[in-house]
């Protein structure tokens, strides 16, 4: 299976766990945070592990490009969906109600 | 101890969203994973909420056509979140209460209701990340190529523009022949207009007869004392005509920048609200419109609002009910657009609108009466707008 089911509890919006991620992917001084402290920042932030043993008390996460490579292709994916707007930076004209039309920097379209 | 119940307009549905595995995060290692989750959508509060399994089973065990007297916490948490409907005095509680009781008494079909008040936007602005990097904006910038392109690559392309089945049965050619005078020689300048005038005014006459040609009603009958059919320029599902028109005027010869309602049986227009100035009227006619620049510009703007509870009378929580409703707003808009293109005047119509903001404006309940979509129209600018595609004749293959 490509996405096994996780043995957490999440309890906040897919737009705060899609914000969640995105503070890993930049954030230092958040992944610090985390690093020193998971569980207690975890739950702060609605995440909930149903085996707290197995969480050390300091980790080391990923390095930031690897979550940001992963979140690349789900930004373009953040609208439709059961929320229909998540907020993130998106390709405006697909909400927009004009055609696909392309001008060239030149004035030659 | 509160007196609880579940809302009748509540549903339920599972998603998984991409995520990562967290406990494989805390070792280090980014490994795609899944959240599955539950959400409650209601259409009292128009949206959607994650529940737990918990949560879940706590809801579908209260009736929803009986108030219940409960103490157990989480109920209140659910309230809170308006999965459960609470009784009491609580201005919040007391709205989703009568959303929910409006539904079922203005006959709302349920799977309606739920597409209907779950897709409704609210403060939603295109111009809040339109400029390369996800930037705001002032003026939505024309699309640029390199970002088609990456929409493409990350899409495909569109499926063709002509349907890809080729012909399997005989083919019998059509004769060439072309409608000549009125109608024939007004529908080739029908079209979309994103770049309106802002030198010129609209006069009062034009909007009066696009008023009258479009809204008006040209007839009434008596089908059963206390049932009047109306007949419009468009049809209607049932002969119901429940749209309305809100106006939101900016520069119109004669008649204050402000929101108005069209009265049909009198052809006049009521004031509902004076803006200041035409500046006014755009800024808000494109918030409305969710940040569409090339339409805020529009002289006049038109709200088509349902009366939904006209349809439902006939259509009583009825399947079909609202994809007529959405119908008799198409078939307006293109009614619009023939007569602004008679007068010379530029026309649009779009269904991305904040329906929740246009509503609360316009002091509509969203649920006996609701926006849908708005149109626009008024002198256009002598220059096309760059978001207009380069049209050029196209002659059936042979």
């Amino acid at each position: 299976m490509d996405r096994p089911e996780q043995n957490v509890r999440i309890t906040i919006s897919d737009e705060d766990a899609q914000k969640f991620l995105e503070r890993l992917a930049t954030d230092d001084d958040f992944r610090a945070e985390l690093e020193q402290n998971p569980a207690a920042v975890l739950r702060d932030h609605g995440i909930e592990l149903l085996q707290p043993e197995n969480v050390p008390e300091t980790v080391t996460l990923p390095p930031k490009d690897d979550i940001d490579a992963y979140l690349a292709p789900t930004r373009t994916r953040a609208f439709g969906g059961v929320h229909g707007w998540l907020g993130f930076a998106i390709l405006y004209y697909v909400l927009g109600a004009m055609p696909l039309v392309v001008t060239e920097d030149d004035g030659s379209g | 101890m509160a007196r609880v119940k579940r809302p009748v307009f509540l549903f339920f549905t599972c998603q998984d969203h991409p995520f990562l595995d967290i406990e494989q995060l805390l070792r280090g290692v980014v490994e795609p994973s899944s959240l599955r989750r539950v959400y409650g959508l209601s259409a009292a509060v128009g949206g959607a909420v994650p529940v737990s399994d918990e949560e879940l089973q706590l809801i579908i065990s209260l009736p929803s056509d009986e108030w219940v007297e409960a103490d157990e916490p989480r109920l209140a948490e659910l309230a809170d979140r308006g999965l459960v409907l609470r009784d009491g005095v609580d201005p919040v509680d007391e709205e989703r209460r009568e959303r929910d009781e409006l539904l079922a008494e203005t006959g709302w079909n349920p799977y309606a209701a739920l597409f209907h008040f779950l897709t409704r936007w609210q403060g939603i602005d295109l111009r809040a990340s339109a400029a390369p990097g996800g930037e705001p904006v002032e003026e939505l910038p024309p699309i640029r190529r390199e970002d088609l392109e990456q929409f493409v690559a990350e899409r495909g392309p569109p499926p063709p523009a002509f349907h890809p089945r080729g012909p399997s049965g005989q083919v019998t050619e059509l004769p060439l022949v072309e409608g000549h005078g009125g109608l024939f020689e007004l529908l080739p300048r029908r079209k979309t207009t994103r770049s309106f005038d802002a030198k010129s005014s609209l006069a009062l006459e034009s909007l009066s007869i696009v008023l009258r040609s479009v809204f008006g009603v040209h007839g009434s009958a008596l089908a059963a004392p206390g049932v009047v059919t109306l007949k419009r320029t468009s049809p209607s599902g049932g002969g119901l005509h429940p749209l309305e028109a809100y106006l939101l005027v900016a520069n119109v010869d004669g008649l204050p920048p402000g929101l108005y309602r069209y009265l049909g049986e009198n052809h006049a227009l009521e004031l509902i609200e004076a803006l200041e100035s035409p500046g006014d009227a755009h800024r808000l006619g494109t918030s409305f419109m969710c940040g569409q620049t090339y339409f805020g510009s529009a002289h006049v703007l038109v709200v088509l609002a349902a009366r939904f509870e006209r349809n439902h009378w006939k259509y009583n929580a009825h399947d079909k009910a609202y994809p007529a409703i959405l119908m008799d707003a198409a078939h307006l808009s293109q009614t619009l657009y023939l007569v602004a293109a008679e007068l010379g005047l530029g026309a649009f119509v779009t269904a991305a609108i904040n329906g929740v903001d246009v509503d609360e404006r316009l002091g509509l309940d969203g649920y006996r009466e609701g926006s849908l979509a708005i149109c626009g129209f008024g002198p256009p600018a002598a220059e096309p707008s760059p978001f207009d595609p380069a049209f050029v004749p196209y002659v059936p293959s042979r």
